[in-house]
């Protein structure tokens, strides 16, 4: 179902700057993202990546200098603050000159119980408002995308926009405080694995790529990017589990004119999609397999992409198939879209791989095979612990504490014969490991690399052939790292695997010596 | 998909396992270095060829002496290092840098008293170490033992070959009113020396005891040296001074020789070198099953003593010297 704009502006108007013609204007932007949001929440996946999209954006197109531009990763609650408080300083100078100061205000993160959490800090929402509303500049534009984040434009000093209504007119200036927010006071915003983002970010940025850009006029000013973000997040979250997200926007301005957000004639670079092309939605593709701008394109109108240089590919859905091609944009130019450079293609070549390719669902696979172990410092560490060849028995879960995170707990068991040097005492060495380790790979469609650590429980015995010698054991938590290949057999999860270990163990028994030791595995495991 | 319980579940995971990362065990090098320091009763225990119950009945009189004298070598042996493979069957109680201490532990057969035995390694020499095995009673002060054995030993390159010594003496436990038992009440020292790390293996025992346990004045002094060449050659010593004739109060010293080669044949060289019948002798040589070829015994037959001279003294097996 396509939703047409619900909000109006009425009688809004904004500040007349657009980048190109802003004379005397400073524009400022603070931009955060943090994908954790303390011990009571889960990890968001892409909400640093989706800061990093709109950051790229406001710097390239949207008039922001880059000594003007924060951008907080990971960051806390005290960054914000403090970035507001230099934005207000130099916004200060900047009035003293005659310049008049804009500050664009982007986070993404988690956002619960009226607070926005960054990491383990939180700060209340009310009070960055108030922050935000208080900063010296001319008008403040804060876009929170995070879940419930619409609670903020219930609070006191903001209302609700009316119906939407776009106003182009030469405006006076304006003062004041625009909100725009992902979703409701009581909906979760939600992320795509198959975009790699939260939808609202990411219709957000096509739009200010251009795909927002309705008057044709090559800017694309708030409410064109508020409505943009706002159809195409209701549309495709609207058959989602969580169920339809709608994204808020609240004002409190006086004053008249239309805010610029980014100019994407300005660069002449990126992809033009002409007026005889088809319309429909058109995704462009990084070489990652991540959709870097998703247009939806009417008849008879054209749509300019400001795509930073590189090479995409392009995609337009049909109801039976796929049009897909590539196209290279140089640095500085604008590259004009040829519909019969694209091919129809079937659905199983989608080009969008991003997450969405990645199955996230919790899964078990288990491991046989054989593992090689020897101690460093020999001859005496191998006296003590001698070379020995162990049976190994793995057992994996993926993405159950948190995609690509694997989580393994394996079983070994070896023996060899050895003799003390320095006794001449020969012996039976048995060893049996138990451990589990916690690590993280990156799945690709042959070779999946990992890393991770490992903690074993060793358990070390010898029996020696001359009954002069009591049985000796040693039983010990080993500490390691362990890194490897998976190289995928079958379609089904069989795959061959090689890795290394390197172990710390501290050997206690005659006195305190730290040694370690090494391993080479190599093994089937199996999808269970 | 809600992580957060995930990751609380691992952080407790991990927390456990952290709380048992202390390592423990008895897995130790060192331990054999200085479980090497007591000698094995199998290292010095003399290897004679052995005798078939068949031939016992013809068995020339000084291949059985020798049978029976090395019977009681080894006996000894086995009575005073059994008890030293019994400690070294544990790990260690206590570790020290250059030391290994075993208990203190109670005797079950004697209440009241407690063993503990130390070894330690000299730092200058790392090859050599000292040891000893203490008693006290179990209300002593901790540092309060008493001497019962104390050796010490050099080992060689090679494992568990060395020299060494050791002694056990019973004054300062009989001192303390230690409870012996009846065959330990006869012991008053026995001193062992040895040499195990070439051929050939050289091992001397001297040994003091009381005919009669309640009269501790007269002691007899038993003396036995063995040898051991490579290719399974021996030789045994044996030298007893006391008033092995109770007729007259004159000490006697009897000197035994027997060496035998690894095929069972042998010759045996008795002497009376002090004492009633000094001078007398007795030369005996007999082949593989023991039976007598060669008798000399110029004093005649005895009860004791029933074989008679005869036999060709060139069909006597040659020895190399020891």
């Amino acid at each position: 179902m396509r939703l047409a704009p619900i909000v109006a502006i009425g009688s809004l108007v904004l500040l007349a700057a657009p980048a190109a013609r802003g004379q005397g204007l400073r524009r400022f932007a603070i931009v955060a993202g943090n994908d954790g949001g303390g011990g009571d929440t889960r990890p968001l996946l892409y909400a640093s990546a989706d800061a990093r999209k709109v950051y790229d954006i406001l710097t390239r197109l949207g008039g922001v200098r880059p000594e003007d531009a924060t951008l907080i990763i990971g960051g806390r609650s005290s960054d914000l603050q403090d970035a507001l408080q230099r934005v207000g300083r130099a916004a200060t100078e900047a009035a003293k000159r005659g310049e008049r100061s804009t500050l664009f205000f982007y986070y993404s993160g988690h956002a619960k119980d009226g607070s926005l959490r960054l990491g383990d800090t939180r700060i209340a929402i009310d009070a960055i408002k108030k922050q935000i509303a208080a900063t010296p500049v001319d008008v403040r534009v804060a876009i929170l995308d995070s879940c419930k984040s619409g609670a903020v434009t219930r609070s006191k000093g903001a209302r609700r926009a009316p119906m939407f209504d776009v106003e182009t007119d030469q405006a006076r200036d304006a003062k004041g405080l625009v909100i725009l927010t992902s979703s409701t006071s009581d909906e979760d915003s939600q992320e795509s694995d198959l975009i790699g983002g939260s939808y609202f970010s990411h219709h957000l940025a096509s739009g200010l790529l251009g795909g927002a850009d309705r008057s044709g006029d090559g800017r694309v000013t708030l409410f064109e990017a508020y409505a943009y973000a706002y159809d195409r997040t209701v549309a495709d979250t609207a058959e989602s589990a969580a169920g339809a997200q709608h994204p808020t926007f609240s004002y409190d301005l006086a004053g008249n004119g239309d805010l610029v957000m980014t100019d994407v004639a300005v660069r002449h670079e990126g992809v033009y999609l002409p007026r005889e092309a088809p319309s429909g939605v058109y995704f462009l593709v990084d070489g990652r397999g991540f959709v870097s701008a998703e247009i939806s394109k009417g008849d008879g109108v054209d749509r300019r992409v400001a795509l930073s240089p590189g090479r995409y590919k392009v995609k337009r859905r049909l109801p039976d198939k796929l049009r897909i091609g590539e196209i290279d944009v140089p640095p500085g130019r604008l590259v004009s879209l040829n519909e019969g450079t694209l091919r129809d293609a079937p659905f199983a070549d989608d080009p969008v791989k991003g997450a969405g390719r990645v199955d996230l669902t919790a899964r078990w696979s288990m491991g046989a095979g054989a593992t090689y172990q020897s101690v460093f410092a020999a001859p005496a560490g191998a006296s003590l612990f001698p070379p020995t060849g162990l049976l190994a028995i793995d057992f994996t879960l993926r993405n159950f504490f948190r995609r690509d995170w694997v989580f393994g707990v394996d079983l070994a068991a070896g023996s060899t014969d050895s003799v003390v040097e320095s006794v001449g005492a020969p012996f039976k060495f048995s060893e049996v490991q138990l451990a589990s380790s916690l690590g993280v790979e990156w799945p690709g469609n042959r070779i999946t690399p990992f890393v991770g650590a490992r903690l074993a429980l060793l358990l070390m015995n010898r029996q020696f052939t001359d009954d002069l010698y009591p049985p000796q054991f040693f039983s010990t938590l080993s500490p390691g790292v362990v890194a490897g290949t998976a190289f995928r057999l079958t379609r089904g999860g069989t795959a061959l695997v090689t890795r290394g270990r390197l172990h710390y163990l501290l050997y206690n028994v005659d006195e305190d010596r730290s040694l370690g030791y090494w391993e080479l595995t190599a093994m089937v495991s199996f999808g269970l | 998909m809600d992580f957060s319980s995930n990751n609380r579940t691992l952080g407790l995971s991990f927390a456990l396992a952290l709380a048992l990362a202390a390592g423990c065990g008895n897995y130790s090098n060192e331990d054999l270095e200085f479980m090497n320091a007591m000698p094995a009763r199998s290292e010095l225990s003399a290897d004679i060829p052995a005798r078939s119950a068949l031939t016992v009945g013809n068995e020339a009189e000084l291949a059985k002496s020798t049978h029976n004298v090395a019977k009681t070598f080894n006996g000894m042996l086995f009575e005073i290092l059994g008890s030293v493979d019994l400690i070294r069957s544990f790990p260690p109680s206590q570790r020290g840098h250059n030391s290994r201490t075993w208990g203190p532990v109670p005797q079950e057969k004697r209440p009241g008293w407690q063993w503990h035995f130390v070894v330690a390694r000299d730092a200058a020499n790392p090859m050599t170490f000292a040891y000893a095995l203490q008693l006290q009673r179990t209300t002593d002060p901790d540092d309060v033992w008493i001497r019962f054995l104390d050796g010490e030993f050099t080992s060689s390159k090679s494992a568990r070959r060395g020299v060494g010594w050791f002694t056990m003496q019973t004054d300062d436990l009989r001192k303390a009113d230690y409870p012996f038992d009846a065959d330990g009440a006869k012991i008053q020292s026995i001193h062992v020396e040895y040499a195990t790390a070439d051929f050939p293996i050289m091992v001397k025992m001297d040994m003091m005891t009381f005919p009669d346990p309640l009269d501790l004045t007269q002691t007899v002094t038993t003396t036995y040296e063995y040898g051991a060449q490579s290719n399974g050659q021996g030789a045994l010593k044996f030298t007893i001074t006391g008033n092995l004739d109770p007729t007259t109060p004159a000490l006697e010293t009897l000197t035994v020789t027997s060496r035998w080669l690894p095929s069972g044949e042998g010759r045996a060289d008795a002497r009376i070198a002090v004492g009633d019948g000094v001078g007398a002798t007795e030369t005996q040589c007999w082949n593989s099953d023991f039976t007598p070829s060669f008798t000399e015994k110029p004093w005649g037959q005895t009860p004791d003593s029933p074989d008679v001279s005869g036999g060709d003294e060139s069909l006597c097996p040659q020895f190399a010297e020891f």
